[in-house]
């Protein structure tokens, strides 16, 4: 466990850096600029995200919130991709390895750290959206609606996890490239599976759609909303867990598979 | 011995550790795709208001492929005869002319006196003989005879609609139209009838069968439509409860 921490230390660590210190500045002023957004919402004519995204019920999600979700998951696809191929090739890697600590520790360190900075960055930009919201309107936001903005943070865990198994195979813009297109035909593939669920169970593509679903995860499922003390949460978190474990499982397969040299 | 269990078991736990992740995975995928499709159900989210914005070609093929996936389904939850009889005619009529027309043939041969089979007796009510079938007038009156209004009244028009397109002779138009004279109409609907078959009588030089549907033809006009006698019989039942 405490190796585990020293390399989620290190990692931490690079928010020292100007490239991240700017960063952070940047997300803290998109907050101050988001705080004004209002509630997500969609209407009837916007067809298949309608479906997709139910709003209705339970604490609303906040545009505003969404926005920084989105500078976060640019964040962590850009940490994540860069980091480990960084080590590789820089052979830092090589110099952690030679001492007592396993690839699958060094590899949960990483994804721990980086974790750990998107969701420093998600905090900091929500934190000042917060403020701002409360100096320019003098509301305060509920804690009920804020753990539902928090709720968000369930979508970043499998998608660090799923950078950091993509940079194991490709190096770093590679790794860029390949995360975003993934994630792009996730939330394609994701769409129209639950279209189909719509159409009649005789259709024979329905069972080749739902197969090919299960290999790229729904993230439309993190903006329903739904109660804090349901089963719909507990499945939430579950499905955010246990996709983060499946990409992790494999990428830790292919670190110890791949040479380093 | 044991050091051997021991390393088996080690090489084992990735795996179970792996089966037990994707069982998670799978049951919350499942849990919150249900949810989803509940809350679309809720939103009267329909497939046609995605379709819409496909282009023309596409759309109609996908529609019609919809529609027969649905009439599928709707077959396979078909508990009685009757639901079975309507739920194949639909789906063979949307499939192709030449599975209707065998369906017909079929659900004449297998379902002959359900009142859902008038579809089929009426498509093959003096079929010529190129038809898979054809139906004569008494095989027809005589599955008649097991309806009432108002799938008795539909048999009657509807046969009667598709001897005018056979082209066939007022004298079978009269003799089809005959038991008409034995009914007791309860709808202003059959006046139409009768006033048919006052005319064929009358162009057969049939005074008897003229008179007698004159007759009737008369009381029917004093009679509701359909629809309100239905209304009333339902606000009549209403009442009573």
């Amino acid at each position: 466990m405490l190796k585990i921490f020293g390399i989620f230390e290190i990692t931490v660590k690079k928010m020292k850096e100007p490239a991240f210190a700017m960063l952070l500045v940047i997300s803290v002023l998109i907050g101050a600029c988001v705080s004004e957004m209002e509630q997500l919402s969609f209407k009837q004519d916007s067809g298949l995200l309608f479906g997709l995204i139910s709003l209705e019920q339970g604490a609303p999600l906040l545009a505003g919130f969404v926005v920084i979700l989105l500078m976060t998951i640019i964040v962590a696809i850009f940490s994540a991709a860069t980091d480990i191929p960084k080590d590789i090739e820089s052979r830092v890697i090589m110099v952690v390895l030679t001492k007592p600590v396993k690839r699958i520790q060094y590899l949960v360190g990483k994804y721990l750290g980086i974790t750990a900075i998107c969701i420093c960055f998600f905090l900091a930009a929500a934190i000042t959206a917060s403020v701002v919201h409360w100096a320019k309107t003098g509301e305060i936001y509920t804690v009920q609606l804020l753990a539902r903005q928090l709720f968000l943070l369930l979508a970043l865990f499998p998608l660090v996890a799923l950078t950091i198994m993509i940079s194991t195979f490709l190096p770093d813009i590679s790794a860029m490239i390949v995360t975003t297109a993934y994630v792009f035909f996730s939330l394609l593939i994701s769409a129209i599976s639950v279209f189909v669920d719509m159409l009649p169970k005789s259709l024979e593509i329905v069972s080749l759609v739902h197969v090919l679903a299960y290999f790229f995860p729904n993230f439309f499922y993190f903006f329903n909303s739904c109660r804090f003390s349901g089963i719909v949460l507990v499945s939430l978190i579950a499905y955010s867990f246990s996709m983060t474990a499946i990409f992790l499982l494999i990428a830790s397969f292919q670190m110890n598979r791949r040479d380093m040299i | 011995m044991n050091l051997q269990m021991q390393s088996g078991r080690i090489k084992a736990a990735p795996f179970i550790i792996l089966g037990a992740v994707f069982l998670v995975y799978f049951t919350s995928d499942v849990i919150l795709r249900q949810f989803v499709l509940y809350r679309a159900a809720g939103q009267s989210i329909n497939p046609n208001t995605i379709l819409d914005k496909l282009p023309a070609g596409i759309r109609d093929e996908v529609r019609q492929r919809i529609l027969i996936g649905e009439l599928k389904d709707k077959l396979l939850a078909a508990t009685t005869d009757g639901e079975k009889i309507s739920a194949s005619i639909a789906l063979a009529g949307a499939t192709s002319d030449k599975d209707l027309q065998e369906k017909y043939a079929e659900i004449i041969d297998k379902y002959p006196s359900a009142p859902e089979s008038a579809p089929a007796f009426i498509n093959y009510l003096m079929a010529p003989d190129t038809a898979l079938k054809s139906i004569s007038i008494p095989r027809y009156h005589e599955y008649m005879k097991q309806l009432h209004d108002p799938e008795l009244f539909y048999t009657f028009d509807g046969g009667l609609g598709a001897l005018k397109s056979r082209k066939v002779s007022s004298r079978e138009l009269l003799a089809f139209l005959l038991p008409l004279l034995e009914l007791k109409a309860g709808y202003r609907e059959y006046q139409r009838l009768y006033v048919e078959l006052s005319e064929l009588a009358f162009q057969e030089g049939n005074q008897d069968v003229e008179l007698k549907a004159r007759k009737l033809e008369e009381a029917c006009g004093k009679l509701s439509f359909y629809d309100k006698v239905l209304a009333a019989q339902q606000a009549a039942k209403k009442t009573k409860k």
